[in-house]
Protein backbone atom coordinates (compact mmCIF):
# COMPACT_ATOMS: atom_id res chain seq x y z
CA UNK A 1 0.00 0.00 0.00
CA UNK A 2 1.17 3.51 -0.66
CA UNK A 3 0.83 6.58 1.54
CA UNK A 4 -2.42 7.75 -0.05
CA UNK A 5 -4.03 4.34 0.33
CA UNK A 6 -3.01 4.27 3.98
CA UNK A 7 -4.48 7.70 4.52
CA UNK A 8 -7.75 6.50 2.94
CA UNK A 9 -7.87 3.77 5.55
CA UNK A 10 -7.19 6.28 8.33
CA UNK A 11 -9.96 8.51 6.98
CA UNK A 12 -12.34 5.53 7.16
CA UNK A 13 -11.51 5.19 10.87
CA UNK A 14 -12.12 8.91 11.33
CA UNK A 15 -15.54 8.60 9.68
CA UNK A 16 -16.44 5.75 12.02
CA UNK A 17 -15.65 7.89 15.05
CA UNK A 18 -17.69 10.77 13.64
CA UNK A 19 -20.71 8.43 13.55
CA UNK A 20 -20.08 7.61 17.23
CA UNK A 21 -20.11 11.28 18.14
CA UNK A 22 -16.38 11.49 18.71
CA UNK A 23 -13.98 14.01 17.21
CA UNK A 24 -13.24 12.43 13.81
CA UNK A 25 -9.58 11.50 13.87
CA UNK A 26 -8.33 8.18 12.56
CA UNK A 27 -4.94 6.62 12.93
CA UNK A 28 -2.90 3.61 11.75
CA UNK A 29 0.35 2.19 13.09
CA UNK A 30 2.31 0.47 10.35
CA UNK A 31 5.06 -2.07 11.00
CA UNK A 32 7.01 -3.80 8.26
CA UNK A 33 4.57 -2.42 5.71
CA UNK A 34 1.61 -3.94 7.54
CA UNK A 35 -1.11 -2.20 9.54
CA UNK A 36 -0.83 -3.62 13.07
CA UNK A 37 -3.12 -1.15 14.87
CA UNK A 38 -5.95 1.17 13.94
CA UNK A 39 -7.54 3.66 16.26
CA UNK A 40 -9.84 6.60 16.63
CA UNK A 41 -10.64 9.19 19.25
CA UNK A 42 -12.62 7.79 22.25
CA UNK A 43 -12.67 10.83 24.54
CA UNK A 44 -16.42 10.89 25.05
CA UNK A 45 -16.75 7.14 25.47
CA UNK A 46 -14.03 6.99 28.15
CA UNK A 47 -14.63 10.41 29.70
CA UNK A 48 -10.90 10.80 29.44
CA UNK A 49 -9.65 13.76 27.39
CA UNK A 50 -6.38 12.00 26.63
CA UNK A 51 -7.90 9.11 24.68
CA UNK A 52 -6.79 10.26 21.27
CA UNK A 53 -6.47 7.90 18.30
CA UNK A 54 -2.68 7.66 18.68
CA UNK A 55 -2.80 6.68 22.35
CA UNK A 56 -5.41 4.04 21.61
CA UNK A 57 -3.11 2.60 18.93
CA UNK A 58 -0.17 2.61 21.35
CA UNK A 59 -2.17 0.44 23.77
CA UNK A 60 -3.02 -1.97 20.96
CA UNK A 61 0.63 -2.25 19.93
CA UNK A 62 1.60 -3.13 23.49
CA UNK A 63 -0.92 -5.96 23.46
CA UNK A 64 0.28 -7.03 19.98
CA UNK A 65 3.87 -7.17 21.26
CA UNK A 66 2.89 -9.10 24.35
CA UNK A 67 0.98 -11.65 22.29
CA UNK A 68 3.81 -12.09 19.81
CA UNK A 69 6.53 -11.95 22.42
CA UNK A 70 8.17 -8.92 20.78
CA UNK A 71 10.14 -6.25 22.58
CA UNK A 72 7.82 -3.24 22.23
CA UNK A 73 10.70 -0.77 22.32
CA UNK A 74 12.20 -2.33 19.20
CA UNK A 75 8.83 -2.51 17.44
CA UNK A 76 8.00 1.15 18.08
CA UNK A 77 11.35 2.21 16.60
CA UNK A 78 10.17 0.82 13.25
CA UNK A 79 6.61 2.11 13.36
CA UNK A 80 5.22 4.60 10.85
CA UNK A 81 2.18 6.49 12.12
CA UNK A 82 -0.49 7.58 9.64
CA UNK A 83 -3.03 9.95 11.19
CA UNK A 84 -5.68 12.17 9.64
CA UNK A 85 -4.85 15.22 11.81
CA UNK A 86 -1.43 16.50 12.95
CA UNK A 87 -0.77 14.88 16.36
CA UNK A 88 -1.43 17.18 19.31
CA UNK A 89 1.38 18.15 21.69
CA UNK A 90 0.55 15.23 23.99
CA UNK A 91 0.50 12.62 21.23
CA UNK A 92 3.60 14.02 19.55
CA UNK A 93 5.37 13.73 22.91
CA UNK A 94 4.21 10.12 23.28
CA UNK A 95 5.47 9.27 19.76
CA UNK A 96 8.82 10.93 20.50
CA UNK A 97 9.20 9.08 23.78
CA UNK A 98 8.55 5.80 21.94
CA UNK A 99 11.00 6.86 19.21
CA UNK A 100 8.76 5.86 16.35
CA UNK A 101 10.17 6.21 12.83
CA UNK A 102 7.85 8.59 11.01
CA UNK A 103 4.57 10.50 11.15
CA UNK A 104 2.38 11.07 8.10
CA UNK A 105 -0.59 13.32 8.76
CA UNK A 106 -3.51 14.85 6.87
CA UNK A 107 -4.48 18.35 7.96
CA UNK A 108 -2.63 20.65 10.35
CA UNK A 109 -3.92 21.07 13.89
CA UNK A 110 -4.02 24.81 14.58
CA UNK A 111 -5.31 24.39 18.10
CA UNK A 112 -3.03 21.73 19.61
CA UNK A 113 -0.56 20.65 16.93
CA UNK A 114 2.69 19.29 18.34
CA UNK A 115 4.68 18.81 15.14
CA UNK A 116 4.72 22.39 13.95
CA UNK A 117 1.44 24.26 14.40
CA UNK A 118 1.34 25.26 18.09
CA UNK A 119 4.50 23.87 19.70
CA UNK A 120 7.38 21.89 18.24
CA UNK A 121 7.68 18.96 20.62
CA UNK A 122 10.79 17.75 18.75
CA UNK A 123 12.73 20.63 20.37
CA UNK A 124 12.40 18.87 23.74
CA UNK A 125 13.53 15.41 22.63
CA UNK A 126 16.80 14.13 21.24
CA UNK A 127 15.02 11.73 18.90
CA UNK A 128 14.27 12.83 15.37
CA UNK A 129 11.09 11.70 13.66
CA UNK A 130 10.53 12.14 9.95
CA UNK A 131 7.27 14.13 9.55
CA UNK A 132 5.21 14.51 6.37
CA UNK A 133 2.07 16.64 6.43
CA UNK A 134 -0.84 17.49 4.16
CA UNK A 135 -1.61 14.05 2.77
CA UNK A 136 -5.30 14.30 1.82
CA UNK A 137 -5.51 17.18 4.26
CA UNK A 138 -8.72 18.60 2.78
CA UNK A 139 -10.65 15.36 3.40
CA UNK A 140 -9.48 15.23 7.01
CA UNK A 141 -10.39 18.86 7.55
CA UNK A 142 -13.84 18.35 6.03
CA UNK A 143 -14.59 15.62 8.60
CA UNK A 144 -13.62 17.98 11.43
CA UNK A 145 -15.86 20.67 9.96
CA UNK A 146 -18.74 18.20 9.77
CA UNK A 147 -18.21 17.39 13.44
CA UNK A 148 -18.18 21.00 14.59
CA UNK A 149 -21.32 21.75 12.65
CA UNK A 150 -23.08 19.53 15.16
CA UNK A 151 -23.08 19.87 18.92
CA UNK A 152 -20.90 17.63 21.05
CA UNK A 153 -23.59 15.40 22.63
CA UNK A 154 -21.41 14.67 25.66
CA UNK A 155 -20.56 18.21 26.66
CA UNK A 156 -22.32 19.27 29.88
CA UNK A 157 -25.66 21.04 29.57
CA UNK A 158 -24.19 24.47 30.32
CA UNK A 159 -21.74 24.26 27.49
CA UNK A 160 -24.10 23.16 24.78
CA UNK A 161 -25.10 25.65 22.20
CA UNK A 162 -21.82 27.49 22.39
CA UNK A 163 -20.68 25.83 19.22
CA UNK A 164 -17.70 28.03 18.64
CA UNK A 165 -16.23 27.02 21.97
CA UNK A 166 -16.82 23.28 21.72
CA UNK A 167 -13.61 21.48 22.57
CA UNK A 168 -11.67 20.02 19.72
CA UNK A 169 -10.28 17.18 21.82
CA UNK A 170 -7.52 16.46 19.37
CA UNK B 1 16.92 34.28 31.84
CA UNK B 2 17.02 37.62 33.58
CA UNK B 3 14.04 38.19 35.76
CA UNK B 4 12.98 41.34 37.47
CA UNK B 5 11.85 39.66 40.66
CA UNK B 6 15.37 39.71 41.98
CA UNK B 7 14.97 43.44 42.14
CA UNK B 8 11.81 43.42 44.23
CA UNK B 9 11.82 44.45 47.82
CA UNK B 10 12.41 41.28 49.83
CA UNK B 11 11.05 42.79 53.04
CA UNK B 12 7.62 42.74 51.45
CA UNK B 13 7.82 38.99 51.04
CA UNK B 14 4.56 37.50 52.17
CA UNK B 15 5.05 37.07 55.90
CA UNK B 16 2.80 34.04 56.14
CA UNK B 17 5.13 32.08 53.94
CA UNK B 18 7.85 32.49 56.54
CA UNK B 19 6.10 29.65 58.39
CA UNK B 20 6.95 27.33 55.53
CA UNK B 21 10.41 26.36 54.44
CA UNK B 22 9.34 26.61 50.81
CA UNK B 23 7.85 29.38 48.73
CA UNK B 24 5.51 28.87 45.82
CA UNK B 25 6.84 30.38 42.62
CA UNK B 26 4.23 31.33 40.05
CA UNK B 27 5.19 30.21 36.53
CA UNK B 28 4.13 33.24 34.57
CA UNK B 29 4.39 34.00 30.88
CA UNK B 30 7.62 35.71 29.88
CA UNK B 31 5.99 39.08 29.48
CA UNK B 32 5.51 39.25 33.27
CA UNK B 33 8.99 38.18 34.29
CA UNK B 34 11.49 39.50 31.77
CA UNK B 35 13.20 42.86 32.05
CA UNK B 36 11.36 45.34 29.83
CA UNK B 37 13.23 45.82 26.58
CA UNK B 38 14.74 49.19 25.75
CA UNK B 39 15.01 51.05 22.48
CA UNK B 40 17.22 53.97 21.50
CA UNK B 41 15.16 57.12 21.17
CA UNK B 42 15.63 60.79 20.33
CA UNK B 43 15.08 63.12 23.27
CA UNK B 44 14.70 66.87 22.76
CA UNK B 45 15.75 69.34 25.46
CA UNK B 46 13.28 72.12 26.08
CA UNK B 47 14.90 75.60 26.11
CA UNK B 48 12.27 77.31 28.23
CA UNK B 49 10.12 75.52 30.82
CA UNK B 50 7.11 77.80 30.22
CA UNK B 51 6.63 76.38 26.71
CA UNK B 52 6.12 72.85 28.00
CA UNK B 53 2.35 72.62 27.50
CA UNK B 54 2.58 74.12 23.99
CA UNK B 55 5.26 71.59 23.05
CA UNK B 56 3.21 68.70 24.44
CA UNK B 57 0.09 69.71 22.52
CA UNK B 58 1.95 70.38 19.27
CA UNK B 59 3.81 67.06 19.45
CA UNK B 60 0.65 65.08 20.23
CA UNK B 61 -0.57 65.84 16.74
CA UNK B 62 2.67 65.32 14.84
CA UNK B 63 4.50 62.60 16.81
CA UNK B 64 2.23 60.81 19.32
CA UNK B 65 4.01 58.90 22.10
CA UNK B 66 3.56 55.14 22.48
CA UNK B 67 0.73 54.62 24.99
CA UNK B 68 2.96 53.45 27.82
CA UNK B 69 5.33 56.44 27.73
CA UNK B 70 4.91 59.88 29.23
CA UNK B 71 6.04 62.76 27.03
CA UNK B 72 8.35 64.56 29.43
CA UNK B 73 10.97 63.81 31.99
CA UNK B 74 11.69 67.27 33.43
CA UNK B 75 12.84 69.36 30.48
CA UNK B 76 13.58 66.29 28.40
CA UNK B 77 10.97 65.59 25.74
CA UNK B 78 10.44 62.17 24.12
CA UNK B 79 10.40 62.58 20.34
CA UNK B 80 10.69 59.22 18.53
CA UNK B 81 12.42 55.85 18.45
CA UNK B 82 15.67 56.32 16.54
CA UNK B 83 14.72 53.48 14.16
CA UNK B 84 11.45 55.16 13.26
CA UNK B 85 13.35 57.98 11.59
CA UNK B 86 16.11 55.79 10.12
CA UNK B 87 18.52 56.89 12.82
CA UNK B 88 18.74 60.39 11.45
CA UNK B 89 18.29 63.57 13.49
CA UNK B 90 17.92 65.48 10.21
CA UNK B 91 15.01 63.24 9.16
CA UNK B 92 13.35 63.76 12.52
CA UNK B 93 13.70 67.55 12.28
CA UNK B 94 12.28 67.53 8.75
CA UNK B 95 9.35 65.47 9.97
CA UNK B 96 8.71 67.89 12.86
CA UNK B 97 8.86 70.94 10.60
CA UNK B 98 6.58 69.26 8.06
CA UNK B 99 4.02 68.82 10.83
CA UNK B 100 4.18 72.46 11.78
CA UNK B 101 6.22 72.01 14.95
CA UNK B 102 8.44 74.92 15.99
CA UNK B 103 11.80 73.19 16.41
CA UNK B 104 13.38 76.35 17.78
CA UNK B 105 11.64 75.59 21.09
CA UNK B 106 14.13 72.74 21.57
CA UNK B 107 17.89 72.78 21.86
CA UNK B 108 19.46 72.17 18.47
CA UNK B 109 21.11 68.87 19.37
CA UNK B 110 18.91 65.92 20.39
CA UNK B 111 20.00 63.41 22.95
CA UNK B 112 19.84 59.66 22.24
CA UNK B 113 18.66 57.60 25.23
CA UNK B 114 17.43 54.07 26.08
CA UNK B 115 13.66 54.15 26.53
CA UNK B 116 11.40 51.22 27.59
CA UNK B 117 9.81 49.90 24.39
CA UNK B 118 6.99 47.86 25.93
CA UNK B 119 4.44 48.63 28.62
CA UNK B 120 5.40 47.29 32.08
CA UNK B 121 3.06 44.50 33.26
CA UNK B 122 4.19 44.34 36.90
CA UNK B 123 5.35 46.72 39.61
CA UNK B 124 8.83 45.26 39.37
CA UNK B 125 8.96 45.95 35.65
CA UNK B 126 7.64 49.45 36.28
CA UNK B 127 10.37 50.14 38.83
CA UNK B 128 12.91 49.03 36.26
CA UNK B 129 11.33 51.07 33.47
CA UNK B 130 11.26 54.20 35.64
CA UNK B 131 15.05 54.18 35.82
CA UNK B 132 14.94 55.05 32.12
CA UNK B 133 11.79 57.07 31.53
CA UNK B 134 8.45 57.95 33.17
CA UNK B 135 5.83 55.36 32.15
CA UNK B 136 2.10 54.91 32.49
CA UNK B 137 1.27 51.85 34.57
CA UNK B 138 -1.94 50.31 35.85
CA UNK B 139 -1.12 47.50 38.29
CA UNK B 140 -3.16 44.32 37.97
CA UNK B 141 -3.92 43.39 41.61
CA UNK B 142 -4.25 39.68 40.82
CA UNK B 143 -0.89 39.54 39.05
CA UNK B 144 0.73 41.37 41.96
CA UNK B 145 -0.85 38.90 44.41
CA UNK B 146 0.47 36.01 42.33
CA UNK B 147 3.97 37.45 42.40
CA UNK B 148 3.97 38.27 46.11
CA UNK B 149 2.39 34.95 47.05
CA UNK B 150 -0.52 36.53 48.90
CA UNK B 151 -3.00 34.83 46.59
CA UNK B 152 -3.03 31.86 49.02
CA UNK B 153 -3.74 32.03 52.74
CA UNK B 154 -1.97 29.94 55.38
CA UNK B 155 -4.66 27.29 55.50
CA UNK B 156 -4.50 26.79 51.76
CA UNK B 157 -0.72 26.59 51.81
CA UNK B 158 -0.94 24.05 54.63
CA UNK B 159 -3.39 21.98 52.59
CA UNK B 160 -1.15 22.12 49.53
CA UNK B 161 1.73 20.97 51.71
CA UNK B 162 -0.38 18.07 52.95
CA UNK B 163 -1.25 16.96 49.43
CA UNK B 164 2.40 17.12 48.46
CA UNK B 165 3.42 15.07 51.49
CA UNK B 166 1.06 12.36 50.28
CA UNK B 167 2.46 12.66 46.76
CA UNK B 168 5.96 12.30 48.21
CA UNK B 169 4.90 9.24 50.17
CA UNK B 170 3.50 7.40 47.16
CA UNK B 171 6.43 8.41 44.96
CA UNK B 172 8.92 7.02 47.48
CA UNK B 173 7.01 3.78 47.70
CA UNK B 174 6.34 3.05 44.08
CA UNK B 175 7.34 5.59 41.42
CA UNK B 176 9.27 4.12 38.49
CA UNK B 177 10.06 6.58 35.73
CA UNK B 178 12.51 7.53 33.02
CA UNK B 179 14.80 10.51 32.69
CA UNK B 180 11.94 12.21 30.83
CA UNK B 181 9.34 11.91 33.54
CA UNK B 182 9.03 10.45 37.02
CA UNK B 183 7.17 11.11 40.25
CA UNK B 184 3.58 11.14 41.39
CA UNK B 185 0.35 13.05 40.84
CA UNK B 186 -2.71 13.86 42.92
CA UNK B 187 -5.90 15.39 41.59
CA UNK B 188 -8.11 17.25 44.07
CA UNK B 189 -11.38 19.10 43.97
CA UNK B 190 -10.57 22.52 45.46
CA UNK B 191 -14.19 23.18 46.36
CA UNK B 192 -14.19 20.61 49.17
CA UNK B 193 -10.53 19.60 49.31
CA UNK B 194 -11.28 15.99 48.44
CA UNK B 195 -8.64 13.90 46.78
CA UNK B 196 -10.13 12.42 43.62
CA UNK B 197 -7.25 10.25 42.52
CA UNK B 198 -3.57 9.72 42.96
CA UNK B 199 -0.93 7.79 41.10
CA UNK B 200 2.77 7.15 40.89
CA UNK B 201 4.71 6.91 37.68
CA UNK B 202 4.67 3.24 36.57
CA UNK B 203 6.55 3.38 33.29
CA UNK B 204 8.06 -0.05 33.92
CA UNK B 205 4.59 -1.53 33.39
CA UNK B 206 3.44 0.59 30.44
CA UNK B 207 5.32 3.39 28.63
CA UNK B 208 2.35 5.78 28.92
CA UNK B 209 1.74 5.20 32.61
CA UNK B 210 3.20 8.49 33.73
CA UNK B 211 1.76 9.67 37.04
CA UNK B 212 -0.48 12.37 35.55
CA UNK B 213 -1.78 10.05 32.83
CA UNK B 214 -2.80 7.49 35.44
CA UNK B 215 -4.36 10.07 37.75
CA UNK B 216 -6.43 11.45 34.85
CA UNK B 217 -7.67 7.99 33.88
CA UNK B 218 -8.64 7.32 37.49
CA UNK B 219 -10.77 10.47 37.53
CA UNK B 220 -12.39 9.32 34.28
CA UNK B 221 -13.16 6.03 36.05
CA UNK B 222 -14.91 7.93 38.85
CA UNK B 223 -17.14 9.45 36.19
CA UNK B 224 -18.04 6.05 34.74
CA UNK B 225 -15.32 5.99 32.09
CA UNK B 226 -11.63 5.22 32.12
CA UNK B 227 -9.62 3.28 29.60
CA UNK B 228 -6.85 1.35 31.30
CA UNK B 229 -7.50 -1.95 32.93
CA UNK B 230 -5.86 -1.14 36.23
CA UNK B 231 -8.16 -3.20 38.42
CA UNK B 232 -7.18 -6.78 39.21
CA UNK B 233 -4.91 -7.11 36.27
CA UNK B 234 -3.93 -10.73 36.80
CA UNK B 235 -1.12 -10.59 34.28
CA UNK B 236 1.19 -8.43 36.28
CA UNK B 237 -0.44 -8.87 39.65
CA UNK B 238 -1.19 -5.19 40.06
CA UNK B 239 -4.46 -3.81 41.17
CA UNK B 240 -5.97 -0.52 41.93
CA UNK B 241 -7.12 0.14 45.44
CA UNK B 242 -10.02 2.16 46.66
CA UNK B 243 -8.49 3.65 49.74
CA UNK B 244 -10.24 4.94 52.77
CA UNK B 245 -8.53 8.10 53.80
CA UNK B 246 -10.13 10.95 55.65
CA UNK B 247 -13.36 8.94 55.49
CA UNK B 248 -13.44 9.09 51.76
CA UNK B 249 -12.86 6.53 49.10
CA UNK B 250 -10.72 7.38 46.18
CA UNK B 251 -8.74 5.35 43.70
CA UNK B 252 -5.01 5.28 43.48
CA UNK B 253 -2.46 3.34 41.55
CA UNK B 254 -0.36 1.35 42.09
CA UNK B 255 -1.20 -0.22 45.42
CA UNK B 256 1.36 1.19 47.77
CA UNK B 257 -0.36 2.45 50.87
CA UNK B 258 -1.43 0.51 53.90
CA UNK B 259 -3.09 1.30 57.17
CA UNK B 260 0.27 1.75 58.86
CA UNK B 261 1.01 4.80 56.73
CA UNK B 262 0.59 7.87 58.83
CA UNK B 263 -0.48 10.74 56.71
CA UNK B 264 -0.58 14.29 57.96
CA UNK B 265 -3.87 14.78 59.70
CA UNK B 266 -4.58 18.41 58.86
CA UNK B 267 -7.95 19.06 57.37
CA UNK B 268 -7.87 19.06 53.62
CA UNK B 269 -10.84 21.34 53.35
CA UNK B 270 -10.06 24.53 51.55
CA UNK B 271 -13.23 26.26 52.50
CA UNK B 272 -16.20 24.90 54.38
CA UNK B 273 -19.17 25.65 52.17
CA UNK B 274 -21.80 27.51 54.16
CA UNK B 275 -25.47 26.73 53.66
CA UNK B 276 -25.96 29.47 51.11
CA UNK B 277 -23.02 28.30 49.06
CA UNK B 278 -24.13 24.71 49.42
CA UNK B 279 -27.45 25.46 47.82
CA UNK B 280 -25.76 27.44 45.13
CA UNK B 281 -23.33 24.61 44.56
CA UNK B 282 -26.16 22.09 44.26
CA UNK B 283 -27.72 24.28 41.66
CA UNK B 284 -24.46 24.56 39.78
CA UNK B 285 -23.71 20.83 40.15
CA UNK B 286 -26.96 19.83 38.54
CA UNK B 287 -26.19 22.05 35.63
CA UNK B 288 -22.51 21.32 35.39
CA UNK B 289 -22.03 17.61 35.92
CA UNK B 290 -18.33 16.73 36.25
CA UNK B 291 -16.70 17.13 32.85
CA UNK B 292 -13.22 15.69 32.56
CA UNK B 293 -11.07 17.36 35.25
CA UNK B 294 -12.61 20.80 34.80
CA UNK B 295 -11.79 23.05 37.75
CA UNK B 296 -9.68 20.47 39.57
CA UNK B 297 -6.16 21.03 40.86
CA UNK B 298 -3.17 18.78 40.18
CA UNK B 299 -0.29 18.36 42.63
CA UNK B 300 2.80 16.85 41.00
CA UNK B 301 6.14 15.86 42.47
CA UNK B 302 7.94 17.08 39.37
CA UNK B 303 7.32 19.48 36.52
CA UNK B 304 5.42 17.51 33.87
CA UNK B 305 6.85 16.36 30.54
CA UNK B 306 5.01 17.42 27.33
CA UNK B 307 2.87 14.26 27.44
CA UNK B 308 1.63 14.95 30.98
CA UNK B 309 1.41 18.74 30.67
CA UNK B 310 -0.76 18.53 27.56
CA UNK B 311 -2.84 15.68 29.04
CA UNK B 312 -3.62 17.96 32.02
CA UNK B 313 -4.46 20.78 29.63
CA UNK B 314 -6.83 18.57 27.58
CA UNK B 315 -8.39 17.52 30.88
CA UNK B 316 -8.94 21.16 31.81
CA UNK B 317 -7.44 21.23 35.29
CA UNK B 318 -7.43 24.81 36.54
CA UNK B 319 -4.25 24.84 38.63
CA UNK B 320 -1.04 22.83 38.77
CA UNK B 321 1.40 22.82 41.70
CA UNK B 322 4.67 21.00 41.33
CA UNK B 323 7.70 20.60 43.54
CA UNK B 324 10.78 20.17 41.46
CA UNK B 325 11.71 21.47 38.02
CA UNK B 326 12.33 19.00 35.21
CA UNK B 327 15.08 20.77 33.29
CA UNK B 328 15.29 18.17 30.52
CA UNK B 329 11.71 17.82 29.33
CA UNK B 330 9.56 20.02 31.60
CA UNK B 331 7.39 22.43 29.63
CA UNK B 332 5.80 24.33 32.51
CA UNK B 333 8.78 26.59 33.09
CA UNK B 334 11.96 24.74 32.04
CA UNK B 335 11.96 24.03 28.28
CA UNK B 336 8.86 26.11 27.59
CA UNK B 337 5.86 27.72 29.26
CA UNK B 338 3.02 25.74 27.71
CA UNK B 339 0.28 27.76 29.38
CA UNK B 340 1.49 30.98 27.76
CA UNK B 341 1.53 29.68 24.18
CA UNK B 342 -1.09 31.53 22.17
CA UNK B 343 -3.79 29.51 20.43
CA UNK B 344 -4.42 26.84 23.06
CA UNK B 345 -8.09 26.59 24.01
CA UNK B 346 -7.58 26.21 27.76
CA UNK B 347 -5.13 27.71 30.19
CA UNK B 348 -4.24 26.62 33.66
CA UNK B 349 -2.23 28.46 36.27
CA UNK B 350 1.01 26.95 37.47
CA UNK B 351 3.19 27.19 40.57
CA UNK B 352 6.49 25.47 41.30
CA UNK B 353 8.63 24.83 44.40
CA UNK B 354 5.96 23.31 46.65
CA UNK B 355 8.05 21.47 49.28
CA UNK B 356 10.95 21.82 46.89
CA UNK B 357 13.76 20.34 49.02
CA UNK B 358 11.81 17.28 50.09
CA UNK B 359 10.70 16.67 46.51
CA UNK B 360 14.31 16.80 45.36
CA UNK B 361 15.37 14.21 47.93
CA UNK B 362 12.40 12.04 47.04
CA UNK B 363 13.15 12.07 43.34
CA UNK B 364 16.72 10.98 44.02
CA UNK B 365 15.30 7.95 45.81
CA UNK B 366 12.83 7.07 43.04
CA UNK B 367 13.47 4.15 40.74
CA UNK B 368 14.45 4.84 37.15
CA UNK B 369 14.45 2.77 34.03
CA UNK B 370 16.04 3.48 30.67
CA UNK B 371 13.39 5.14 28.55
CA UNK B 372 14.90 4.31 25.19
Amino acid sequence: MNVVEWMDKALEKAEESLKKGEVPVGCLFIYENKIIATGSNTVNETRNATRHAELNCIDDILVYCQENNYNYKEVFKNIDVVVTVEPCIMCAAALHQLQIRSIIYGCANDRFGGCKSVFEVSKVYETKINVVGNVKGNEAMQLLKDFYKGTNPNAPEAKKGRKKKVDNNE
Amino acid sequence: MDTVHQHTDKSKDNESQMKFNWKLQPILPDEYTRLPSLEKSFIGILKDKKNISKVIVDLTNSLPTPQHLKRCSGLRIYLAYVNKVNGSQTNLKALLVENGFDISLLEDDYEIADIPSVAPRTKAQMTYALKYWPVNFHPNPYVEALISGSVFNDAQLRSLETYMKIAICIAEKSAVGTKDCNGSAIIVDPVNGNILSMAASSIDKHPMWHASMLAIDLVARLQGGGSWNLFNNAKDGTKIVESKYHNRMFPYYPECLNTKDSFPSESLLFKKPDQKNKNLKKKIDSKYEPYLCTGYWAILLQEPCPLCAMALLHSRVSRIFYGLSNPQTGILGSQAILHSIPGLNHRYQVWSSLLLDTCRKTLEKCRWIDGS
